[in-house]
């Protein structure tokens, strides 16, 4: 294989990897901030 | 100013250096005479080593911060750290291998910088499972500090390793009077570390609000459950 795949599958392993992270965290973000709404709203009720 | 001011504006920073960053590497820097264009990948794998260590050496102290003064606030320091960190020490981990099996021929080999810095992935793994299984238990946060502390002190057997061990791998271009040949690859070299340590401490702020968030929530828990 060329070393333009190589350079192209390093550069591609980076990217992807922080991508799926930035998801991750925003959608546990977002799960959280879900339970802090729901969990402020039951306390409310108390 | 706010934290969360200073995340926004980082936020906006990260991506435009990390784009220039990119392009010094791909149409700036001249190929490297016997690697070729896969030395590229360099150009982003050294800075994401430091950053990793630099996320590392947050946990040591944040971990000493907590064992002394039991705070929450250094233990969500801590933990956001050490993931960071671990993310940073993974793509080290997945592109040194790539550039590997080209320049060397194989994707893996027993070298002391490769297993020293396989052996800080490992702790740290196993520091952020530790913190999975037991999140809210005091006695665990304990000794979730004293493994992050263990896992830093690792960072230096992993730096001079190069140095200590006959090894494959190519020596430190950071603080060595050598440094780089030619002045655009020092260059480049020093921009990508900027970009890619202003991303890592905009991933750490990130990390940092979802720790403070996830406390809150469980304090809220907490109140909860004591009133019903």
């Amino acid at each position: 294989m060329s070393r333009f795949f190589y350079l192209t599958l390093g550069y591609g392993l980076i990217w992807v990897s922080i991508g799926v992270y930035l998801v991750l965290m925003q959608r546990r973000i977002d799960r959280v901030r879900g339970e802090l709404a729901e969990l402020r709203a039951r306390l409310g009720r108390n | 100013m706010r934290a969360s001011t200073i995340s926004r504006g980082l936020d906006l920073l990260a991506l435009p250096l990390i784009a220039i960053g990119m392009a010094l590497a791909f149409l700036y820097v001249p190929g490297e005479r016997t690697m070729g264009d896969v030395q590229r990948i360099f150009y982003f794998h050294v800075p994401f080593a430091m950053s990793s260590f630099v996320g590392f050496a947050i946990v040591l102290v944040a971990s000493l911060g907590y064992l002394k003064t039991r705070r929450d606030a250094w233990d969500v320091v801590a933990e956001a750290a050490a993931e960071v960190g671990f993310l940073c020490c993974t793509i080290v981990l997945l592109t040194g291998p790539v550039w590997a099996r080209s320049a060397w021929g194989v994707w893996w080999t027993w070298d002391a910088r490769l297993t020293t810095t396989l052996i800080l992935w490992m702790v740290y793994a196993a520091y952020l499972v530790l913190r999975a299984y037991g999140a809210e238990d005091a006695k665990l946060k304990r000794y979730a500090a004293v493994l992050g502390i263990v896992g830093a002190l690792n960072v230096p057997i992993v730096y001079f390793s190069v140095k200590w061990f006959r090894t494959q791998h190519p020596s430190s271009t950071f603080f060595t009077r050598e440094g780089l040949p030619v002045p655009a690859m020092a260059f480049t070299l020093r921009f990508c570390l900027i970009a890619v340590l202003i991303l890592f401490v905009t991933l750490l702020l990130k990390r940092i609000q979802v720790g403070r968030l996830e406390a809150e929530r469980d304090q809220l828990r907490y109140e909860l459950d004591a009133r019903e």
